[in-house]
Parts: C-alpha cells; sequence; structure tokens
C-alpha cells in the first residue's frame, strides 16, 4: 500500500512544487496519474523512488517509512520497485541486454537466472532483436521500452511509469499500455504518468489529477475495452 | 558475492581501463615514477647498511707493543683498560699471532721462526662507533711501550650519520610522493568517475549498493596500481643490475671494499616486488575509493 499524509515537497526552500498531498492506493491497484506539465507528477514519483525526501508530512510505501529510512536500507527498498523514467536513464556503455541484466544483477540473481529472464522481458516489450545495440543506437521509443523492460525484469511489487509511452506510436503504446495492464492483473500495483488522455479513457480506471502540485481530483472511470 | 557478479564486476573495472586509454597511462606513469623513487630510496638505504655494517666491522684497532717485561706487560695492560669507550680489548701474545699466521698461510712458515718469533705483542680493540676515535689513539700513543697504533679512518661514523640524514630524506620524500600520487590519481580518476556520475546515478535508482557500484573502481584502481608496479620493478630492478655489472668491474679501485659489500640482486629482488606490489595496489584502490565516495549519495 502507498500511502501520502499531509505531504508537502520542495525542490527549494522557497516554492512548494507539492503542496498538502494526501493519497491512499491499495495493493494491486492500477492507477493513472494525469496533470499539465510542471504540476508536479514526476516529483511525486521521485519521492516515491526516495530520491527526494518530503520536506513535510510522510511518504509510506508497502511497510517503508520513506522519511526515516536508513541509507543502508534504501537499496533493499529500491529492489523493490520497477520504475521507468521520463528520462529513460539508460547506461550508456551497456547494451539493452545488460542495462536490463544489470537490475538483476545488482540484486545477486544467479548467471543463469539472468540468462534466462531477460531475453524473456526484452522479447515482452518487442525488442528480442535489439539486445546488442547500445542505448544511442536505437529509437527513442525503443529506449523507453529498455527503460520498461529493466522495470519489469525483477518482478516488482510496484511498478511506477513516467510517460512510458510519450515517444511511442499509438499502435505500440495501445500495446505497452495493454502489458502494463496484464501485469497488473496478475497482481503488481501499477502507478503510470501520462499525459495521453485518449488512452487514460480507453483503459478507464483510477485517475488522479495533479495541478499546482495539489490533487484536484481523483475519480475512477469505466473502462472502454 | 556470488562468482558471477565479482566476474561481472572484474570485468567493468577492467574495460575502463582500456577505454580510458589516456587516464590509464597518465596514472599508471605517475604512480611507477613515484613507486621507481620508493624503490630507489629502499636499494640505497639497504645497501648503506649493509655497507656500514661491514665499517663497523673493520672498526678495530690494533696496537703493537715493544717487547715487554711481564711487569710492563701488566701495566700496559691495566692502562689500556682504564681507557673509556673500549668496547672490547683482546690481548693477542707474540706466540698466538705466530699461530694465526700459520692457520692463514700453511704450517711450513713456522719453520725457523719457533725459537725466534719476530712478531709483537698485541691488542686488538673494538670501539663503539660513538668513541672519539682521535682522542683514543693519542691516549693509547701515551701509553708505555706501545710502539704502534693502527686506527680504521672515521668511515663508519660518517656512513652512519649519512644513513639517518637518508632515512630521513627518503622518509619525506617518499611520503610526499605517494601523498601527490594520490591526489593526481584521485583526479585522473575523478575524470573518468564524473563522466559514469549518471551511471553511478541510475545504478543507485536500481537499487546497488556502495559495494556493488565501487567494486569496479577498485578493481580498476588495483590494476593500475598492479601495473605501475610492475614497470617500476622491472626499471628499478634493470637499474639495480646496471650498478651492480659497473661496479663489479671497477674491483680495483679504492671503492671496492663498498663495492663488494653491495648486495646481490638475488638477495634483494623480493623486496623491491613486495613494496612495489603492496604501495602500488593501496595507492590505487585508495585514490580511487576516495573519487567516487562524493557520487555515491543520490
Ligand atoms: N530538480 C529540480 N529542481 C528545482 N525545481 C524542479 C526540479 N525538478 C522539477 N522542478 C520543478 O518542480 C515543478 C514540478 O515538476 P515535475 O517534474 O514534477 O512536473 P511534471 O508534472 O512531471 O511535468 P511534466 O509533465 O512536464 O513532466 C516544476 O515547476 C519544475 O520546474
Ligand atoms: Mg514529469
Amino acid at each position: 500500500m502507498i500511502e501520502f499524509k499531509n505531504v508537502d515537497f520542495a525542490y527549494e526552500s522557497d516554492s512548494l512544487v507539492l503542496e498538502n498531498i494526501n493519497l491512499k492506493i491499495n495493493d494491486g491497484e492500477f492507477v493513472f496519474i494525469v496533470g499539465s506539465s510542471g504540476a508536479g507528477k514526476s516529483s511525486i514519483f521521485k519521492l516515491l523512488r526516495r530520491e527526494e525526501v518530503a520536506t513535510k508530512g510522510e511518504v509510506i510505501v508497502g511497510g517503508y517509512n520513506l522519511s526515516r529510512l536508513s541509507n543502508k536500507d534504501i537499496p533493499t527498498y529500491r529492489r523493490t520497485l520497477g520504475v521507468v523514467f521520463q528520462d529513460f536513464r539508460l547506461i550508456k556503455s551497456m547494451t539493452v541486454y545488460e542495462n536490463v541484466a544489470f537490475a538483476l544483477r545488482v540484486t545477486n540473481v544467479s548467471s543463469r537466472d539472468i540468462r534466462r529472464r531477460v531475453p524473456y522481458i526484452l522479447g515482452l516489450v518487442g525488442l528480442g532483436p535489439k539486445a546488442k545495440k547500445y542505448p544511442d543506437q536505437i529509437s527513442g521509443g525503443e529506449q523507453q521500452r529498455v527503460s520498461l523492460a529493466r522495470a519489469l525484469v525483477n518482478n516488482p511489487a510496484l511498478i511506477i511509469a513516467d510517460e512510458p509511452t510519450g515517444n511511442i506510436d499509438p499502435a505500440l503504446a495501445f500495446d505497452i499500455m495493454h502489458l502494463l495492464f496484464e501485469i497488473n492483473r496478475a497482481g503488481t500495483t501499477v502507478l503510470v504518468v501520462t499525459h495521453d488522455m485518449k488512452l487514460v479513457d480507453k483503459f478507464g480506471g483510477r485517475v488522479i489529477t495533479i495541478e499546482n502540485g495539489k490533487v484536484e481530483s481523483d475519480v475512477v472511470k469505466e473502462s472502454k475495452l | 558475492m556470488r562468482g558471477g557478479t565479482f566476474r561481472y564486476l572484474s570485468k567493468q573495472g577492467l574495460s575502463s581501463l582500456s577505454k580510458n586509454k589516456l587516464m590509464t597511462f597518465a596514472s599508471i606513469g605517475v604512480l611507477s615514477a613515484c613507486l621507481f623513487l620508493i624503490s630507489a630510496a629502499l636499494l640505497l638505504s639497504v645497501n648503506l647498511n649493509s655497507i656500514i655494517r661491514y665499517v663497523e666491522e673493520q672498526n678495530e684497532i690494533v696496537i703493537f707493543l715493544d717487547d715487554l717485561s711481564e711487569e710492563k706487560l701488566a701495566e700496559a695492560d691495566n692502562q689500556i683498560r682504564a681507557i673509556e669507550g673500549l668496547n672490547s680489548v683482546t690481548f693477542v701474545s707474540k706466540a698466538d699471532a705466530l699461530k694465526e699466521q700459520a692457520a692463514e698461510l700453511g704450517d711450513a712458515i713456522l719453520e725457523g721462526l719457533q725459537d725466534d718469533n719476530p712478531l709483537p705483542d698485541s691488542y686488538r680493540i673494538k670501539i663503539s662507533a660513538y668513541t672519539d676515535l682521535a682522542l683514543t689513539v693519542s691516549s693509547l700513543e701515551a701509553i708505555e711501550g706501545v710502539i704502534q697504533v693502527n686506527a680504521p679512518s672515521n668511515l663508519a661514523e660518517t656512513l652512519a650519520s649519512i644513513r639517518q640524514t637518508v632515512l630521513i630524506i627518503s622518509i619525506s620524500v617518499v611520503t610526499a610522493l605517494i601523498l601527490v600520487t594520490m591526489v593526481v590519481i584521485a583526479n585522473t580518476i575523478k575524470l573518468t568517475v564524473f563522466a559514469r556520475k549518471l551511471e553511478i546515478n541510475i545504478m543507485k535508482q536500481v537499487g546497488a549498493r556502495n559495494n556493488f557500484i565501487r567494486f569496479p573502481f577498485m578493481i580498476e584502481g588495483g590494476t593500475l596500481g598492479f601495473l605501475a608496479a610492475v614497470v617500476s620493478i622491472i626499471f628499478s630492478l634493470s637499474a639495480y643490475q646496471a650498478i651492480l655489472a659497473l661496479t663489479a668491474k671497477e674491483s680495483a679501485s679504492w671503492m671496492s671494499a663498498v663495492y663488494n659489500n653491495l648486495i646481490p640482486l638475488a638477495d634483494l629482488w623480493w623486496i623491491i616486488v613486495i613494496i612495489n606490489i603492496t604501495i602500488g595496489v593501496i595507492t590505487g584502490v585508495i585514490s580511487t575509493i576516495a573519487s567516487v565516495k562524493k557520487h555515491l549519495k543520490v
């Protein structure tokens, strides 16, 4: 379960980027987070990744109180997450395969399991043939899918995806979103930030709108699938 | 850490070395120059020690006596032993001296000499390195019945003070050099670490522990130090070998006593190898860890 309790957040001391956020997201939910550019969506994800710490209030994820997480526990906590970054964050010196495998190596998974798991996940996001390419040698949409593959590879309990379909054509975007839905159906909590209202309308579900650092609305829309 | 992970991380560190060839060469250059100077200082002080030990062994005064009556001899003996700063005083009678000569040169010389021994009675006196040699010699000369005093030069004293100075200078130069080398390596590596700042950040984001991120850098630094050590070992040992070869040719000169006491390569190459590799690897690892530290706080 994810819980934001009276959360304020500011990068610099003067201006609040997030103001009095209160949210409760249960295990197994699929949630869209929408809102205009600069509203604070990525900042919410930064708090969830414990890249930043709430200025006020508490963020609690799966029993971890992120404001009180010790340095030693941060890696342990992060391994429970699958993150798709808005800016992909791929390691340029590693191939597509290595970028994905890396998330497993970090957690001490055996080489044999890595060799089994990584090709499977790359196939899932349609990147099998690109495994040996470097990030600079593939398109933006492909890089985005590498980021997605890395997020999925260690079977996380929670996936947070910042614009996972931002650079992808509509057909592929639908497929990717569908994949996230399938993963969600298998029990994983999924949070997706998107600007693509067509996708939101089509898939439906819980939609949280953030504006000016506040929760503007939190509704459930019907699926049109 | 799993074997697979270990191999993977080691490979990462090594591939970084070959990717950043310029920085690798620069760091190895600086570190091996430093290690070479350390080796030179070490070789110098080890050899100086051996020479000083030799010279100290030669630090013996021999005095020869007239043919003295037993009473006079006892009196001279008392006077000699009363002098301060003598480590040991050994009386060698003319008969003993003859036996020694016979032992050295063969019994043949005893023939005809047994009854008419031409050798004088003598004393062998060891003095400590701190004794005032000139004063001791003049006191000995003043004793009645002493006909000759053979004293060594002051070489031992001079060498002892040189050794002290060399030791102090080498320790301070070597310490300074190691510090400078660490700073240089830390800075060269900092450049590649900075280039990999984003990479480190991503690693931390997917849950890598600090040790996991540090490990390739440690392998990188350790390998760098090891390679520098190998370079330094090759250069310092061949230089030393060349010096030994050169001095061997000069055996006739007055310096031969010194040259003969240089330590042969076979007796000290392992010291140079161990010291170089230890200092090289430790310096390499410490300076890399220092340069990564800052970027781990994300
Ligand atoms: N590192 C930072 N330092 C200071 N201010 C920042 C930083 N990152 C974001 N901001 C500011 O915080 C606010 C919220 O940014 P955020 O990235 O959360 O927006 P967003 O909702 O994700 O926007 P977008 O849809 O364009 O990605 C913006 O005003 C932005 O300028
Ligand atoms: Mg954003």
